[in-house]
């Protein structure tokens, strides 16, 4: 070992922890005690990563980070919230309409439903913007990795969609039929939630390639539309335009 | 993990896990999101870490991929192995070393090549070996030996550039532009 590996070897060495059974370690420090130069500048350097050491550990830490990283721990522990009263008085008129129809079945487990009950029963599940992720990644690969090994329905997404960053992805099952959730990260710090269903689970799914636009109680703007095998919902608080921005 | 674990596994780390985003994102709002996402996914998946005792560098190289895929969507990693340390090592340390304060050391940190940053961050926050931070880095102990070398070197350089003195020129320029510039119209002139 020359002077140049020993320096190598000591640089990488902590300043705070300096026992090592490191061989190579070992040699460069028994070498630098025979070397007064060497000793000198081993000397100079454990002062200066002592110094840079002991200031980084000074860096101020946000006064908010611990509380958010906690509080976002326990909205993921939430239990699923009860849909808001608007949606509760919307799901029993539906249901008074539906029982002088004798149209039972339509809710019954496994059986395609209408596209508003849909709608009604996925937004909830965003828990006012904070859904529970199983899987969060900036990634597009990595969530639709994910999707594909949950066997989870899997779309098409939009020109404008791929070149936003993920949040993440979750799974759920509604009705007997599995549903994909993918939010986006908007530019203006907001989020879209885009659901993703096989057409064949609901009564009258939206037409191929024709957008429908509309609102939901709790602020939410709304599109769905169809291709070729999926339907899709997508949903924002951030307003229309930023759902237009998205097809 | 029950709640009081995971509310103690965040008082540990998350002050040293903070000051590493903070020298990759070199913003204060992108090293919380790396946080909070790194916390995020220990959250949904952490309890399928078998082995407790690699949680540190779990959280470590969790919040470093994120970081990489966040990047990876702005530009290409770039890809610089070192196959050389520089001949001769610094040898020059910072005058006024004993004045360093907590920002500068993160500035100069900063400052520099995130191939050299990463590895001295990890380095200086004292919670891995150099052997630790090559398996979070995924790179040869080597060459986390020469990156180590050459970034301190670098961290030098970027000491010793923030404390040579301003050119006063700069001063002379300044004063010069709001002497010939008058003041607009309801605007006070400040003397």
């Amino acid at each position: 070992m020359d002077r140049r590996e020993v320096k190598l070897v000591l640089q990488s060495l902590r300043p705070d922890d300096l026992t090592t059974n490191d061989p190579a370690a070992i040699e460069a420090l028994v070498f630098v005690e025979s070397d007064p130069d060497l000793k000198a500048w081993w000397e100079t350097h454990q002062a200066f990563d002592q110094k840079v050491a002991s200031q980084l550990k000074q860096v101020p830490i946000p006064s908010d980070l611990r509380e958010n990283i906690l509080n976002m721990r326990k909205i993921k522990q939430l239990p699923p919230q009860p849909p808001r009263l608007g949606l509760w008085l919307a799901a029993a008129a539906v249901m008074a309409i539906l029982c002088v129809a004798g149209s039972f079945m339509h809710y019954a487990a496994d059986g395609p439903l209408a596209r508003a009950d849909y709608a009604a029963a996925a937004l909830p599940l965003l828990h006012e913007n904070a859904p529970h992720l199983a899987m969060v990644s900036p990634d597009h690969d990595k969530l639709i990795a994910w999707l594909k090994e949950n066997h989870a329905p899997i779309g098409t997404m939009t020109s404008p969609m791929n070149s936003l960053p993920t949040v993440g992805c979750q799974k759920f099952v509604i009705h007997g039929h599995n549903v994909t959730l993918i939010c986006f990260a908007l530019a203006d710090g907001g989020v879209a939630h885009l659901f993703i269903v096989d057409q064949d689970a609901l009564i009258d799914p939206p037409k191929k390639n024709e957008p429908e636009f509309g609102g939901m109680p709790g602020g939410w703007s709304i599109v769905s539309w169809s291709d070729d095998r999926m339907s899709y919902l997508l949903a924002t608080t951030s307003g229309q335009d930023a759902l237009k921005q998205l097809l | 993990m029950t709640s009081p674990d995971f509310e103690e596994l965040v008082d540990r780390y998350y002050p040293m896990l903070y000051r590493f985003a903070l020298s990759l994102a070199r913003n204060e709002p992108d090293a919380c999101d790396l946080v909070q996402q790194t916390f995020s996914i220990w959250a949904a998946k952490g309890h399928l870490l078998r082995n407790r005792t690699k949680v540190k560098s779990w959280l470590f190289t969790t919040l470093y991929h994120e970081f990489i895929s966040n990047r990876r969507r702005e530009m290409r990693w770039p890809k610089e192995e070192l196959s050389e340390v520089e001949n001769e090592l610094p040898a020059a340390m910072p005058e006024s070393l004993d004045l360093l304060e907590a920002d500068q050391v993160m500035a100069a940190l900063q400052s520099i090549d995130e191939t050299f940053r990463v590895p001295l961050t990890l380095f200086y926050l004292q919670e891995h070996s150099y052997g630790e931070i090559a398996a979070i880095l995924e790179i040869p102990i080597g060459t986390v030996m020469s990156r180590l070398s050459r970034g301190k070197q670098k961290l030098q350089q970027a000491f010793l550039q923030a404390q040579a003195p301003k050119p006063a020129d700069a001063h002379v320029v300044r004063i010069q532009m709001r002497s010939s510039t008058p003041p607009m119209e309801g605007e006070p002139s400040h003397g």
